[in-house]
């Protein structure tokens, strides 16, 4: 099947009064029709920046795509598209939805009102009426009790989960191909979450929707994707399918990642492991192995070179010098959970 | 724990909105529960239930349509206006929404520095070390004092309103979802800072979380919460393993478990039947609508929060 989204060599700076900020460095992946990839990766790396690019979603900020990066929907290059062609995509072509619920709802609308708006623009024959009842449906379908009454509210009138589950209701309103859902459950409880994430996987086998996914719960990750790409100081470190991560991960700041999923029977109060060290400099250009100095692992030539991404197999790769054939061997730690280790 | 002071009680509390038609939002009905110095309360339920509200009039900001918050024995309203300066030091807030409380045209260093100008006198060298130290704690490098909110991730933003809050060497903190941003080695790191807090300072938090483990692994005692009702309040081991409330059973059972070869989605508990609102809640219990043992009473009288053993509460008739 043919890629529905390609991105290639994208990258994207803010252009700050201390520098540049180098957020996403030379990031390429694809994604297929009815597939789910998950991006995952410590607070800060890239993964909000890298997916906000896809739609140029960054408002007044003083983000760049840097010359060369390519952003290939159908075909057609997001990067270089006119604002109007843009707008066209957003909502029908590939929705969105945000981090952060406050920011991205209007805050002087009621919710109805937002909903409604989000299914005028892009379904221009139907009727207020109509688009009332449908946005009544949404909200319904996202689990929200009331759904006729809901729509009156204000956001600030809502529960933060309450107003996470609008902004998915605004996003699947206009059955998009893509679905960029950047932590859109992190406000929900376990069963409403579980209710959501059955909702989105009905629309993949109903409608073949793709999903691009930003979590930091890899119980959600390990279930509900197919492919994982691990971001590390704004460039993929990993990335390969969920069995392969989970099954053979390669790349230490993977390890690491894994690592720290608190272990079962641990007692209340222990010490949970967490990474050694400082997060990346994210000023600093490219050229060593940005995980090196927190790396277990690390070889003098980490700090020298910055590692090429290796292919293990047509989906799992990784950028790392211990796959360098002449690198020592080293084992991966015993304490992965799902890891096979010989 | 039995000979450690009491810092919040919250005594049947209520809390209503008003809402279109002369209806009202029953966000919270009827909450009684106490903390003691040195614990940490787990708040968990479903969204919408009324956990934000409730450590909002903890704090005051809401005040309660009726029943009362007791601060070390007084209801804060009649706190004077020394009492009150030392209530807002040493009672602290972690937002859910980490953005919306952020000031947008403040720096992150002005943000940190706020509670310290208010609170301490200290000169201008002194706050810079204090806002690098707070900076330092919860994983972020100094530069990031001269940021703005915008300018950061949604972690590091969250990050920022847990350095602020802690700024100020407050004794109680409410945290709102305080790690639910972040990944989960920085969630480590938090949690290992707040429990290290705890056991040093004697810190007490009520903590609001829907990540259960995490919830378990910090407090002592747990309440869940459905639909503005505490249905249930234990031990956070007994919780865990032995849930009697058919709502906590259902929660509970729906846990992530990061194994590509399980499914814990299609494996939970579901709930089926109709979700009633805060706006019409069932008469008797709120629940009945989902439950599965459910009978005549309890769609006609609401089940009390009762001890069936010691320490462990449960409001359910078929217990
Ligand atoms: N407007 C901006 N100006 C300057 N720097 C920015 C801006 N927006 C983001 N950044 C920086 O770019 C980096 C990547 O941010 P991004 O929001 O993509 O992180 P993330 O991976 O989504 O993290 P999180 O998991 O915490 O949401 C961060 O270090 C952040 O501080
Ligand atoms: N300012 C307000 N005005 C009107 N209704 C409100 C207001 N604040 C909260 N509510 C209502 O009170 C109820 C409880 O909300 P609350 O924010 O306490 O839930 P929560 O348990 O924190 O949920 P979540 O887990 O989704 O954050 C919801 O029905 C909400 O719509
Ligand atoms: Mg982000
Ligand atoms: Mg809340």
């Amino acid at each position: 099947m043919d890629n529905i989204l390609e991105v290639k060599n994208l990258s994207v700076s803010f252009m700050s009064y201390i520098g540049e900020i180098r957020a996403v460095r030379d990031v390429s992946f694809s994604l297929k029709p009815g597939e789910t990839l998950a991006i995952v990766g410590e607070s800060g790396c890239g993964k909000t920046v890298t997916v906000k690019a896809l739609m140029r979603l960054f408002g007044n900020s003083a983000a760049v795509i840097k010359e060369g990066s390519q952003i290939l929907f159908r075909g057609q290059d997001i990067a270089k598209m006119k604002k109007t062609d843009l707008y066209n995509i957003r909502g029908s072509g590939i929705g969105m939805i945000f981090q952060d619920p406050m920011t991205s709802l209007n805050p002087t609308m009621n919710v109805g009102d937002q909903i409604v708006e989000g299914i005028r623009t892009h379904d221009q024959k139907i009727s207020r009426r109509d688009a009332i009842a449908r946005a009544v449906k949404l909200l319904e379908l996202v689990g929200i009790p009331s759904p006729e009454e809901r729509i009156k509210n204000y956001p600030h009138q809502l529960s933060g989960g309450m107003r996470q589950r609008v902004m998915i209701a605004i996003a699947i309103a206009c059955s998009p191909d893509i679905i960029i859902a950047d932590e859109p459950t992190t406000a929900l409880d376990v069963t409403i979450q579980a209710q959501v994430l059955e909702l989105l996987r009905e629309l993949k086998d109903k409608l073949n929707t793709a999903f691009i996914l930003v979590t930091h719960d890899l119980g959600i990750v390990f279930d509900f994707s197919d492919r994982i790409q691990v971001m590390y100081a704004g460039r993929i470190v990993e990335r390969g399918t969920k069995h392969e991560i989970y099954k053979n991960p390669v790349h230490p700041y993977t390890w690491a990642l894994l690592n720290s999923i608190p272990r079962r029977g641990l007692q209340s109060k222990d010490e949970l492991y967490s990474i050694k060290g400082t997060p990346p400099d994210l000023m600093l250009p490219l050229e060593s192995c940005p995980f090196a100095p927190r790396c277990d692992y690390a070889m003098p030539i980490c700090k020298a070179r910055a590692p090429q991404e290796i292919a293990l197999s047509d989906t799992h790769g990784a950028a790392c010098w211990l796959l360098h054939s002449m690198a020592p061997k080293v084992e991966r730690p015993g304490t992965l959970r799902g890891a096979d280790n010989e | 724990m039995s000979e450690n002071k009491v810092i919040f009680e919250a005594k049947n509390l209520k809390k209503y909105f008003p809402a279109s038609g002369g209806k009202m939002v029953r966000a919270v009905d009827d909450v009684s529960f106490s903390i003691s110095e040195g614990e940490t309360f787990g708040l968990v339920g479903e969204s919408g239930c009324g956990k934000t509200t409730c450590g909002r009039m903890l704090l005051g900001v809401y005040p309660p349509t009726e029943g009362e918050v007791l601060y070390r024995g007084r209801g804060l309203g009649t706190l004077d206006r020394h009492e009150r300066m030392d209530f807002c030091k040493n009672v602290q807030m972690i937002f859910q929404d980490p953005y919306a409380c952020l000031d947008p045209r403040m720096s992150i260093g002005s943000i940190i520095a706020e509670g310290l100008h208010v609170h301490f006198r200290l000169n201008q060298e002194e706050t810079m070390k204090r806002v690098k130290e707070q900076l330092d704690r919860v994983g972020l490098t100094s530069d990031y004092a001269s940021r703005f909110p915008h300018e950061l991730s949604g972690g590091q933003r969250q990050r920022v309103g847990i350095a602020r809050a802690l700024a100020v060497e407050p004794r109680f903190i409410v945290c709102d979802e305080p790690i639910a941003a972040l990944d989960v080695s920085i969630q480590a790191q938090i949690v290992n800072l707040m429990i290290q807090l705890q056991r040093e300072l004697k810190l007490t938090y009520l903590f609001i979380s829907h990540d259960l483990s995490m919830v378990r692994h910090i407090s002592d005692r747990i309440g869940v919460m459905y639909l503005g009702s505490l249905v249930e309040l234990a031990g956070n081991v007994v919780i865990h393993e032995k849930p009697l409330h058919p709502y906590t059973q259902a929660l509970f059972s729906a846990i992530p478990i990061a194994d590509p070869d399980h499914s814990w989605i299609s494996d939970r508990i579901r709930l089926e039947g109709e979700i009633p609102s805060p706006l019409s809640a069932p008469p008797g219990c709120k629940f009945s609508s989902r439950c599965r043992m459910c009978t005549e009473e309890c769609r006609k009288s609401p089940p009390p929060l009762r001890e069936v053993e010691p320490g462990h509460f449960v409001a359910c008739h078929r217990v």
